[in-house]
């Protein structure tokens, strides 16, 4: 330990600038992300420059961590430390301090700061603010690993920038293909765990053996292995995951529902038919988060059987002859099920008869929570702030600067037809939610006669549900082109 | 008598160039043990072996008794390295430098430490990255005497110095002497002629003899004899003699066993007729150029 402590009080002398440098972008990242108005993206699904801080600050992180462990640097022969009888338990002892102290320990007590800044109190959240600290520990540990492996820093750099432009264009990407598909988000975490604990055994392997190449080799196949699960891991697989990590135990159960909520005209016009069918769900105790599409099968009157994909986009160019999606379409969490058709000919098919549909859904409840916060009840709709998209929503709705809610119907005149969807505050969604922030501020939705229910929630659990609705005839619920 | 280094058949290969081929070696307790050769003959390769910087391709190395691949703190805390490559924390200054290394060695002086620096003369609140190479020698060998290592590994400690810290760091290894085992890796014959008590020769990274310096310098002659005519030398020549060459009566050759039982017999043979035979002693220098123009033919 006293070694440790020796090594340890050397690199934070050595490295005290960029340390400083590093916490004073995460208290700015702290005090912007406390601060924002509601309903800005804290995601880099949207572009506002203040979310580019969730690329940023793990950038800055992992240089940071890059400089510390390349003080002792693993690789090669020449090293001070080499020949000093310090074994590898002080030195990597000492890195670990290291990223503890100036990596996890402060992020922790940033988010801390965040959730009592919006109004949660972060002891009653220590779960959720640990559960933070594992998903850091996600980047920290394959940093650290990239780190233990390079001979020079610069050569980290290099492997950052690449690995970072890899993230932004996946992220770029993913915002428009999967925006209808949450369920497939875990196997960024997935990727993410199998990418940790590769890490790990290549940092530990690398510290005791210092055998760089046998350790280059394994942080590889990793990286493979790790890209391997996120590319062909089945949705259905992500399904099963998700709700055995987190199970909402409740028993729910699906049916047609007699009357839904009015859809809008479809947005593809002629170039894709669109059948949208209203679901109710019995027997929920908490409120549906939500929902996705796991797989559907329709199965016609003369028995001929198509398996439905679920939708990778709403993009009619998409290559199956037919795709499903579920919305929560309605103000108190109504869900559509909506099929979609790219092919004319198979449509006119199913059309003809009856059909039976064999489905499997997964949804995430969330609870109310009881420590209401006084400023999750507030609204602050400044024109100049919002991101362009978002102001359009919002400059329809509000006429003024700033609105108090707490339960206040609000109507808007313009735009009445729009769907509509809750706004919510909440903690982030487990184990789904790997951005910076603490506090998940979903974008909304607004139509006339909402009535904005502000009340923090926090995620339950997921439940995977079966459900069967025969005998159905799907012409009633076309979607009128528009 | 004690073996504080023992290296077995050791090997070290880089890909398909073999850095170390086969050093055996031997070094008794007390002594200043010089492996010497030229550039790229493999010395700095053996010490980082030693020293489990480097993993053996194959063979051993016994440090102090413990197999090298399995140094420990406890036996690191007696050996001392001082390389020109290594790479110093050069942001440092010598005051930090040297606290820095105190913690590390439990047998560390620090009234040592001070007369170090004292002699040598070194600024303690400068960095190290501004000092001249001399200086970094000499901070780099007062972090390591300090402690009073057993065994002291020296990598070319003198290359590019000039001849007085030369000098200076020289003595001040003679004086550690009586505690300290010196393992000595260089290519300046001259610097080690006359601290040295035993030398091994290594080229391509083989090694071709190792010994005690006083028996080397007996071992080595240059030897000149003049025939009383011009007669050509038989083929066969004994193994030992080195770059014979023959101008008219005058024949000139090292031998490096002079002295054997079998050395009159030989000389006899091959020169039935020589007039007069004048055998001069070696410098160190000498013995190692005949042994390198000898390897080369």
């Amino acid at each position: 330990m006293r070694l440790a402590l020796q090594i340890f009080r050397k690199d934070v002398e050595r490295l005290r600038w960029p340390i400083a440098l590093t916490l004073a972008l995460l208290a700015y990242w702290a005090f912007r992300d406390a601060t924002l108005p509601w309903g800005t993206d804290p995601t880099m699904y949207s572009s506002g420059s203040d979310n580019w801080m969730n690329l940023a600050m793990p950038f800055a992180w992992v240089l940071l961590i890059a400089l510390a462990v390349q003080e002792d640097s693993l690789v090669g022969d020449r090293q001070f430390w080499a020949a000093l009888p310090c074994g590898w338990k002080p030195l990597m002892m000492a890195k670990t301090m290291f990223v503890a102290a100036f990596v996890h320990a402060p992020y922790f007590v940033a988010t801390a700061i965040i959730l009592a800044a919006r109004g949660f109190n972060p002891a009653a959240h220590l779960p959720h603010l640990f559960w933070k600290q594992v998903v850091l520990l996600a980047l920290t540990i394959p940093a650290v690993a990239a780190a233990v492996v390079v001979r020079k820093a610069s050569h980290f750099l290099l492997l950052a920038i690449a690995v970072a432009s890899a993230v932004v264009l996946r992220v770029r990407d993913f915002n428009v293909i999967y925006s209808q598909t949450w369920v497939w988000d875990i196997r960024w975490e997935l990727a993410l765990i199998v990418a940790a604990m590769g890490a790990l055994v290549v940092t530990i392997l690398q510290f005791i053996r210092r055998s760089t190449r046998s350790s280059r080799i394994a942080g590889v196949l990793t990286a493979i292995a790790a890209a391997c699960l996120y590319s062909w891991v089945s949705r259905d697989a992500t399904a099963a995951i998700s709700a055995a990590f987190s199970p909402a135990k409740d028993h729910v159960t699906v049916r047609l529902a007699g009357e839904g909520p009015a859809r809008p005209d479809s947005p593809w016009g002629r170039q894709l038919t669109t059948v949208s069918l209203p679901l109710a769900l019995d027997g929920a105790t908490g409120r549906e988060s939500e929902t996705d599409a796991v797989s559907l099968e329709v199965v016609t009157a003369e028995g001929a059987r198509y398996d439905v994909k679920p939708a990778k986009s709403l993009n009619p160019a998409a290559k199956d002859p037919i795709g499903v999606s579920i919305f929560a379409t309605g103000p108190r969490g109504e869900l559509s099920e909506d099929i979609y058709f790219t092919s004319p000919q198979l449509w006119e098919r199913v059309r003809r008869g009856r059909v039976t549909l064999r489905g499997r859904m997964i949804v995430e409840f969330e609870d109310a929570m009881q420590d209401a916060a006084d400023r999750a009840g507030e609204i602050h709709c400044q024109r100049n702030v919002l991101s362009r998209s978002t102001q359009q929503i919002f400059r329809a709705v509000f006429e003024c600067d700033s609105v108090e809610i707490g339960g206040r119907s609000i109507r808007n005149s313009i735009r009445g037809r729009e769907p509509m969807q809750e706004p919510r505050y909440s903690l982030s969604h487990f184990p789904a939610d790997t951005w910076l922030s603490p506090v998940h501020r979903s974008r909304a939705f607004f139509a006339g006669g909402d009535v904005f229910d502000l009340r923090p929630y926090a995620p339950r659990g997921f439940e995977i549900i079966d459900y069967t609705i025969p005998n159905i005839d799907l012409n009633p619920f076309l979607v009128r082109a528009r | 008598m004690n073996v504080m280094l023992r290296t077995d058949r050791l090997a070290k290969k880089f890909g398909r160039v073999e850095a170390l081929e086969s050093l055996t070696v031997e070094v008794p307790e007390g002594s200043v043990f010089a492996l010497v050769g030229p550039n790229g003959a493999g010395k700095s390769t053996a010490m980082k072996v030693c020293l489990n910087m480097l993993r053996a391709s194959s063979g051993t190395a016994t440090v102090l008794g413990v197999d090298s691949r399995k140094l420990g703190p406890g036996e690191l805390a007696r050996v001392g390295y001082v390389s020109e490559t290594r790479q110093l924390p050069e942001w440092m200054t010598v005051a930090r430098f040297l606290a820095y290394c105190r913690e590390f060695y439990p047998a560390w002086n620090d009234a040592d430490a001070a007369e170090f620096v004292r002699a040598y003369e070194l600024p303690l609140d400068r960095p190290l990255k501004s000092l001249s190479r001399g200086q970094r020698v000499k901070a780099a060998i007062a972090a390591t005497l300090a402690y009073h290592p057993s065994l002291l590994f020296l990598d070319e400690p003198f290359s590019n110095l000039d001849v007085l810290v030369r000098d200076q760091v020289i003595e001040t290894i003679l004086a550690a002497g009586a505690e300290t085992t010196v393992f000595l890796a260089s290519h300046d014959l001259a610097e080690i002629e006359s601290f040295a008590t035993h030398v091994a020769y290594i080229d391509q990274g083989t090694v071709r003899f190792t010994e005690e310096m006083g028996a080397l310098a007996t071992r080595f002659r240059n030897v000149e004899v003049v025939m009383s005519d011009g007669a050509a030398l038989p083929k066969e020549l004994p193994a030992a003699w080195l770059n014979v060459e023959q101008a008219g009566a005058v024949v000139r050759f090292t031998d490096s066993r002079f002295g054997a039982a079998e050395h009159d017999a030989q000389m006899r043979r091959v020169f039935p007729n020589a007039r007069e035979v004048n055998a001069g002693a070696m410098p160190l220098r000498s013995i190692f150029v005949a042994l390198a123009k000898s390897a080369k033919k």
